[in-house]
């Protein structure tokens, strides 16, 4: 199969939404971004704190994982979006590679820590964010959560963008389109070139 | 992708074949299948949920119809694989295809007699597989069976589920392929 798992990652309010969101568009591929899923489930659930903020925002990956392998099994590809972290989250990216042969492209968002966190902090505090995230009443946490490294879950040999969201009014999408369809072109050259060209029975 | 996405939903009672089927046309179209069933498993799983009261089928049920809409809006099609026996369900499906006018709907129900449920159901736990369901507990859900009966619903299409599950496939698969073109 040919299909593509564009995992998108970052901190908190690196900006991968709206990214992940215009790549979905640009690619043509369904996208999966962790806090729909939980805003659905606080919806439905209730609002509580941000323990069960936490507990919310486990089961919402999971259901991410089982989306995307529904997704990767049908041979489609899709974009997933989420603050993953490498070490929880690496090895099962990886295993989904082979268990469906997907190709995986982990685009990674990046920004000077306290330009995240006074993005956090004007978002915690604004309108558009859901309650149940409990974003504002913990600000020390996350303060302290966006201080430390956040690294991408790929290397680059294995398929990474990293973008620098510090001046979101700076970046193209149309430039960060290019790369990634660069990208995905590059990996599916190892070997699976040959399955693209092939034809559907 | 400039057609209409294909929202696919295979109903049907526990062993009439539902998954099976959903399966295989979900590789034939390549178009992903989404199961309750997994989704309320993954639910009841993760942590916190373990020892909590709440029903994960209604949480699963939620999220599916949030995920559904959003996947449809991109311009991508589905398969929902779900029993339909209650009439929550169809309401859902109702008003999602009045919110998005372009999608392409096409509901299978698979009829099945209710002791031949019973009987494939009874066979397949004997398999060393994840199935829950044993026919034991089947009688406790009859009522999705007897909504599935005796509703006329006429949005759906009726397929006889004691057929081969070739001709079953057969069938469901023309239906589709008449219906408009898929992204092959």
């Amino acid at each position: 199969m040919d299909s593509t798992l564009v995992v998108v990652s970052g901190a908190p309010s690196s900006g991968k939404t709206t990214i992940g969101k215009q790549l979905a568009t640009g690619l043509g591929f369904p996208f999966l971004g962790k806090d729909s899923l939980k805003e659905t489930l606080f919806d439905t659930l209730g609002s509580k704190d941000r323990d069960w903020s936490r507990q919310l925002g486990k089961a919402s990956i999971e259901l991410l994982y089982l989306f995307a392998a529904a997704e990767l099994s049908a041979g489609r590809s899709c974009i997933v979006e989420s603050n993953f972290k490498r070490e929880w989250d690496r090895n099962r990216l990886l295993d989904m590679r082979n268990t469906n042969g997907a190709r995986i492209l982990n685009v990674h968002c990046h920004a000077q820590s306290e330009v995240l966190f006074d993005r956090f902090r004007k978002r915690a505090n604004g309108t558009d964010r859901h309650p149940g995230h409990c974003d504002a009443s913990n600000l020390a946490e996350f303060r302290e959560a966006l201080s430390q490294p956040w690294p991408p879950l790929l290397d680059s040999s294995e398929g990474l963008v990293e973008i620098d969201t510090t001046d979101f009014g700076r970046l193209s999408i149309g430039a960060i389109l290019d790369e990634v369809r660069k990208r995905i072109t590059e990996q599916s050259n190892g070997g699976a070139a040959e399955r693209l060209r092939a034809p559907h029975s | 992708m400039s057609a209409a996405p294909q929202f696919i939903v295979i109903g049907g009672f526990a062993g009439s074949g539902k998954s099976t089927l959903a399966r295989r046309l979900g590789s034939e179209l390549q178009l992903p299948v989404f199961e309750i069933d997994q989704m309320a498993f993954v639910i009841r799983e993760s942590d916190g949920f373990s020892d909590s009261a709440l029903n994960p089928y209604h949480v699963a049920f939620d999220l599916f119809f949030s995920l559904a809409r959003s996947i449809l809006q991109s311009g991508c099609g589905l398969i929902f694989d779900q029993n339909m026996g209650h009439s929550q369900t169809w309401k859902n499906i109702e008003r999602l295809t009045e919110e998005l006018t372009n999608i392409n709907l096409q509901i299978f129900l698979l009829n099945c007699p209710f002791d031949v449920c019973c009987k494939r159901v009874e066979r397949r736990h004997e398999h060393p597989n994840l199935h829950q369901v044993t026919a034991a507990v089947l009688i406790d859900h009859k009522y999705k069976w007897d909504f599935l009966e005796e509703n006329e619903l006429p949005l759906a299409r009726r397929v006889d589920a004691t057929l081969p599950k070739q001709t079953v496939f057969d069938e469901v698969f023309a239906n589709i392929k008449e219906s408009g073109p898929t992204k092959m």
